[in-house]
């Protein structure tokens, strides 16, 4: 291929990630939430961990020979909320999104200073990245009055990059398993972490449960290949954005199974995949904006009220998910898993060029 | 953002935090999902497992037993695997002085001195300082009323296997104890 038909194709894949900016400020208004509802406060729980438990990975945490004083993690939880409500109404767009994702790496590496790291690292850059697209330009403080369908802004590159980081995310992980004996087939790798983790680690599943009386060695050996070749298809998948929507809706899906079967919830990677969802289109939220005169005094109250609940959290030991005893992840899992059904679904039984959920282009 | 050769530049920083990842192992942050590697394979003859329970040892003699899941009840429940395996298993390098060879080791224990800080001489009495009382207020919590003098952290390999759709610890022997003398 020569480097004028590489570069040609080159453009055409970015701006195939292109993005309406109403679509991502839904997707902007998920995430903020999702942080302030259910992510804030971020390691309340450290400051009880005796100096022996401290075992941090190479990174911020590393700088230092003891967990912090609570007043620190408080004060950063803080931060965070500030920042997620900032995002919340698109007020100081670009400064909210690096601000709540440089927050919450620190408050991270310090939540992961015992030796367990929790794999949140798609939550932590999405705002990084997104930070340099559109998704502050409609309902929000910073595009007040502005269309929310502008055509010619459409932040290809920034949702480009993101999908390869979660390609490129998924493929260390399916990487490692296939060279570490999960294509194997003497060796059941998922039925074998089943029983790790139900017995040592307590997760006591119905899903497990129930899986256990599984006993074919076939079913959990294609289960192993099929993890792997789900982690490893990202990669090349994100080539073409229809068979990147593909794979995010199959493993939107496959949460929803590691959910079931060991109590894990990857609702954090779960939000970052609506970035990918064209939502004007899905709901008939084409026209709604803030009206210009009015946009301020809304903010105001809008804002008020998500730093509210930031602090109710981040001054607290739980978060607001936890005290009102909504499991929020779960349903995130379960909201993804349904919307991954509905695409497939639609994939399947719908002729393409009516395929809205995650559709290329701008269709008129 | 720069789109020529995005794919190539994706692939070379794959290579290049693989690496990093071998040699020093995993950094936070890094772009890394779980890899679900090493302990947890089911063999033919079932899943070998690593355990312990945490045992309460009045001045009496009597003793009161709790599992890992019930000690570390104030952390969230999917960091006690790392907290078990780092400090409450007795190794044969705890009291030993850390060995730093290399001068990369060096630049490495300057910049990051927190990074795997291996029970040493002088590190090692301020951790065990702080292990006996994080482990003296648990006492308090789990065997109230009771004059606990020694925790004994007793560790087992089991070999669990799946029999009938219940999981069974069909092989249990002891690899060890970590003890623990309480403050009075």
């Amino acid at each position: 291929m020569d480097g004028s038909r590489l570069a040609h194709w080159e453009t055409r894949m970015v701006d195939s990630y292109a993005m309406r900016p109403a679509d991502l400020a839904v997707f902007r208004i998920l995430y903020a939430s999702y942080v302030l509802v259910s992510v804030v406060p971020v390691a309340a729980w450290l400051p009880r961990a005796p100096q022996a438990f401290f075992n941090p990975p190479i990174g911020p945490a590393a700088l230092f020979t003891s967990p912090p004083r609570a007043e620190v993690l408080i004060g950063l939880n803080v931060l965070l909320a500030w920042f997620a409500a900032m995002l919340l109404v698109g007020w100081r767009t670009r400064l909210a999104s690096i601000g709540s994702g440089l927050t919450l790496i620190v408050l991270d590496a310090w939540a992961y200073s015992l030796g367990h790291i929790s794999h949140d690292i798609l939550l932590v850059i999405a705002p990084l990245v997104l930070a340099f697209s559109t998704w502050g330009r409609a309902w929000s403080v910073d595009g007040a009055g502005e269309s929310p369908n502008t055509r010619n802004d459409t932040a290809a590159g920034p949702m480009c990059l993101l999908a390869m980081l979660v390609a490129f995310a998924m493929l260390t992980a399916g990487w490692a398993k296939a060279t570490h004996g999960w294509l194997d087939p003497r060796l059941k790798c998922t039925f074998g972490h089943l029983v790790y983790h139900y017995m040592f680690i307590g997760r006591e599943t119905w899903g497990a449960r129930w899986a256990f009386h599984l006993q074919s060695g076939v079913w959990w050996k294609s289960l192993d290949w099929a993890t792997v070749a789900l982690e490893l298809s990202f990669f090349p998948a994100v080539l073409s954005r229809r068979a990147f929507c593909l794979m995010l809706a199959i493993a939107a899906i496959f949460h929803l199974g590691v959910l079931l079967l060991f109590n894990i919830s990857f609702a954090s990677n779960v939000i970052v995949y609506g970035a990918f969802v064209r939502y004007a289109q899905v709901v008939g939220i084409r026209t709604l904006s803030f009206d210009a005169r009015g946009c301020r005094g809304k903010a105001a109250v809008f804002f008020t009220a998500a730093l509210a609940v930031g602090l109710v959290g981040a001054l607290g030991k739980h978060s607001v998910a936890a005290i009102l005893r909504l499991p929020a992840d779960d349903l995130i899992v379960w909201a993804g898993a349904i919307t991954g059904v509905v695409f497939l679904a639609q994939r399947s039984f719908v002729p393409f060029y009516r395929n809205r959920l995650c559709s290329p282009g701008f269709p008129a | 953002m720069c789109r020529r050769y995005i794919f190539a530049t994706a692939l070379a920083l794959f290579a290049v935090q693989s690496l990093f990842i071998h040699r020093f192992g995993e950094p936070y942050p890094a772009i890394v999902m779980p890899r679900f590697e090493g302990s947890g394979v089911y063999r033919a003859r079932g899943v070998e497992i690593e355990t312990y329970e945490a045992a309460f040892v009045a001045a009496n003699g009597g003793a009161t037993t709790v599992t890992p899941r019930v000690l570390l009840q104030e952390f969230p429940v999917n960091n006690h695997a790392a907290i078990g395996y780092f400090a409450l298993k007795p190794t044969p390098t705890q009291g030993e002085s850390v060995k730093t060879v290399t001068w990369l080791g060096r630049v490495r224990a300057a910049v990051f001195p927190g990074f795997r800080k291996r029970p040493g001489s002088s590190e090692y009495d301020d951790r065990l300082a702080s292990l006996r009382e994080w482990l003296t207020r648990r006492a308090a919590t789990l065997a109230p009323g009771r004059s606990i003098s020694q925790v004994e952290i007793r560790w087992w390999r089991e070999n669990v296997r799946v029999t009938g759709g219940t999981p069974q610890v069909i092989q249990r022997e002891p690899i060890g104890t970590l003890f623990v003398e309480l403050e009075r």
